[in-house]
């Protein structure tokens, strides 16, 4: 399998400086957690619980006649979010000058180490499989997903062919098989379908 | 007591149809599959083969998820002691111990104790789980809406448990699945909320939302890294030890079943948890505790014992108060409910069947483990060398072949990858899908019984409160929760402190 070559200037340029640095070897603490994006996701936070409250405004009390109403949930959930995005920001700025450059330790599931990492490749991977959804009906259950595990699987850098080309059309065959006809669920086959009907394949 | 051997032998009668034994006999297989692959973990390896349980019956279906996780437990240990890496963290402990012995050329009795620890560990919690279940189910006929409010409460109280260093953060992962759950129609008064789109006026589905938080957001997070696990191609032979040897560790076996059944029944703790208290517990007591991270069999049988019985610990508060224990329960409640079940209380009393299902995928798991758990082993640790690719690129596409089979939209789709996507940033900047996951399932029930039991108490919250059954199991949450913050302050200012040592290094470093 090739090495990935499509990683995040910024962000890995700081990790591959710190890990080249012979007493780098040495830290035991890794700073993978870009805190710009940990301070978004606060800022989204608050604003989730403002949409929440206002949103909720407009929803009718309901017929029956309880102390909390369909309004309740909706206000404690915007509040508790609203106080919480703003504790987690106001930790976050307090702690924004300890170490220089944008990345601090991680909080989440850390990648693993020695293994070259890429945002560029997760997002593509996420791009794909949106647009095979999206092509299903048109294209159908066997074109659309051949065009995702092909792409997919390139895009995780396989470039040998069997994997690239047979891996997909095996997959995609044998699933296709399994759930149409002994599971009996109606996948569907795009502009393919009336040649498939004609075969007795598909209803 | 009657109840309880009756359920026993209404499971084991299950064991007998053909079919079923065929079923889960190809759940095991990639149970194991799915526990031995490091990554895959018990959630993906359930999820994974949700789609397929569609075409069957709700019992064959609970049968064949139960055996999936329960096997899970058993191959997350293979390549841990075979390799050095565990399939899951459950094995980390087997991991430092198993390996160890691995590497004084003892392979065959690290593997020999943990089939003995995990097979009879499995075997006795399996009792613990009908003992329990059954005196559970039986409260249900004295619950009314204020006292399942309470049984929620305690289910939720148990986010405080798995929300890491960050509890504020737990916090907040679990606002956001109340907040998931206000979309569509208000469980009391069928008003419309957050209804931006013709399908969700009914409310969003429930598993494709769990199966993107929980598998699709974990292979995104894998698709970051690219590479396959190394040093599995050389050819290992191990004999089995001898029965004198592995009966030797029975002591620590039953104590590390004790522990994994009864740890296991704490919702929001799960195997790994209850192998760790094991394997502590084991040490202390041990009369070689120089051996333990070193190679000790003894080590192995408690840790392996104990992850094993959680399993059927977990399925404790599941089966009989209708919280999820973990993850992988929380999968099984969206099976349910796509069968037309609502998981609760009541679930065993109305539908007893599904019980003694989930009974007969606990038999027959052991058994076909006590058949085929050894020579599996070696199958197992060659299943690591598998390309990592093909399983990411696999599992995604049968995901979303899955969820697109509950109804035939392409909406659902779209809905499993958003929250695939939303469940990625929150595995990477630690807000715990579990949490997530958890009130996701527990929330729309949570504020039914809240509002529905002040409409029975004239909204008078003392009369809600003060009544004994719910009294009672709200203050047994109210500690759980004190316990579970006081636990998970004090864990997150140690690990606080740690940084803030490294951090202290790493700037004297660079500055130096």
């Amino acid at each position: 399998m090739t090495e990935d070559v499509n990683t995040t200037k910024s962000d890995t340029d700081e990790e591959t400086k710190l890990e080249s640095e012979e007493d780098s070897r040495n830290f035991a603490i890794r700073l993978t957690l870009d805190k710009r994006i940990d301070l978004a996701i606060t800022v989204v936070i608050v604003l989730f619980g403002v949409f929440l409250i206002f949103e909720a405004r407009d929803i009718r009390a309901g017929l029956i006649p309880d102390p909390i109403t369909s309004r309740g949930m909706p206000y404690l959930t915007g509040i508790f979010c609203i106080i919480g995005g703003i504790i987690l920001g106001v930790m976050r700025l307090m702690s924004w000058s300890v170490l220089p450059g944008n990345l601090v330790p991680g909080e989440g599931h850390e990648d693993e180490e020695g293994h070259s990492v890429s945002w560029v490749r997760t997002f593509s991977i996420v791009a794909t499989t949106w647009i095979s959804v999206w092509l299903l009906k048109s294209l159908g259950y066997l074109l659309a997903t051949p065009f995702f595990m092909i792409v997919t699987v390139w895009l995780m850098g396989t470039r040998n062919w069997k994997k690239l080309i047979l891996f997909p059309v095996l997959y995609t065959l044998a699933t296709w098989f399994v759930f149409s006809q002994p599971l009996q669920f109606i996948l569907p086959l795009g502009f393919l379908t009336p040649f498939f009907r004609s075969l007795g394949l598909t209803p | 007591m009657d109840l309880f051997f009756t359920s026993i032998t209404e499971s084991l009668r299950m064991c007998l149809d053909p079919w079923l034994l065929f079923l889960i006999f190809l759940s095991v297989i990639w149970g194991n599959i799915g526990g031995a692959l490091p990554g895959v973990g018990a959630s993906l390896t359930v999820a994974v083969i949700l789609p397929f349980t569609y075409a069957m019956t709700a019992e064959q279906a609970i049968a064949c998820l139960v055996a999936a996780n329960c096997a899970c437990s058993y191959g997350n240990s293979i390549p841990a002691i075979l390799i050095g890496v565990p399939g899951t963290s459950s094995a980390v402990l087997t991991a430092v111990d198993g390996y160890a012995l691995h590497k004084q050329g003892k392979s065959g009795l690290a593997l020999g104790v943990q089939f003995y620890a995990a097979i009879l560990g499995q075997f006795l919690s399996n009792f613990f789980f009908f003992a329990t279940v059954v005196p559970l189910a039986q409260l249900t006929y004295i619950l009314l809406s204020p006292e399942m409010f309470a049984l929620y409460f305690l289910g939720i109280s148990a986010v405080i448990g798995i929300t890491g260093d960050n509890i504020v953060k737990g916090l907040m992962a679990a606002a956001f699945g109340f907040a998931i759950t206000m979309a569509g129609r208000d469980p009391v008064s069928a008003v419309t909320r957050y209804s931006y789109f013709i399908e969700i006026t009914r409310g969003l589905e429930v598993t494709p939302v769990i199966i993107g938080l929980l598998a699709v957001s974990e292979l995104f997070r894998q698709t970051r890294q690219s590479f396959n696990w190394g040093g599995a191609g050389q050819k290992i032979s191990a004999k089995f030890p001898p029965w004198k040897t592995l009966w030797g560790m029975t002591p620590k076996v039953l104590l590390g079943c004790g522990i994994g059944a009864v740890v296991g029944a704490i919702p929001g703790l799960g195997g790994a948890q209850a192998a760790f208290i094991s394997y502590t517990q084991a040490k202390m007591w041990s009369k070689h505790p120089e051996l333990f991270g070193h190679g000790s069999i003894e080590g192995i049988a408690a840790n392996e014992s104990a992850q094993n019985a959680s399993q059927a610990g977990e399925m404790v508060p599941t089966f009989g108060l209708g919280i999820p224990g973990s993850n992988t329960m929380v999968l099984l409640f969206a099976a349910l409910i796509m069968h037309g079940f609502y998981p609760g209380p009541m679930l065993i009393t109305q539908a007893p069947q599904l019980f003694y299902s989930a009974g007969a995928g606990l038999w027959a798991t052991t058994f076909m483990l006590a058949l085929m758990g050894w020579p599996l082993c070696m199958i197992l640790y060659k299943i690591v060398t598998l390309d990592r690719t093909a399983i990411i690129v696999g599992a995604l596409g049968l995901c979303m072949l899955g969820v697109w089979t509950i109804n035939g939209s392409t909406f659902d789709v779209f809905v499993m990858l958003f929250f695939g996507v939303i469940g990625y940033f929150m595995m990477r900047y630690g807000y715990p899908v579990a949490a997530a996951s958890i009130t996701i399932v527990l929330g729309r029930g949570f504020e039914a019984y809240l509002r529905r039991g002040l409409v029975i108490t004239d909204g008078s919250w003392w009369a809600f409160l003060s009544r004994p059954w719910t009294a009672l199991i709200l203050s047994i949450s109210i500690a759980l929760l004190i316990y579970g913050t006081i636990g998970t302050i004090r864990l997150a200012r140690k690990a606080a402190e740690i940084k803030k040592q490294r951090v202290a290094d790493h700037l004297t470093k660079i500055s130096g």
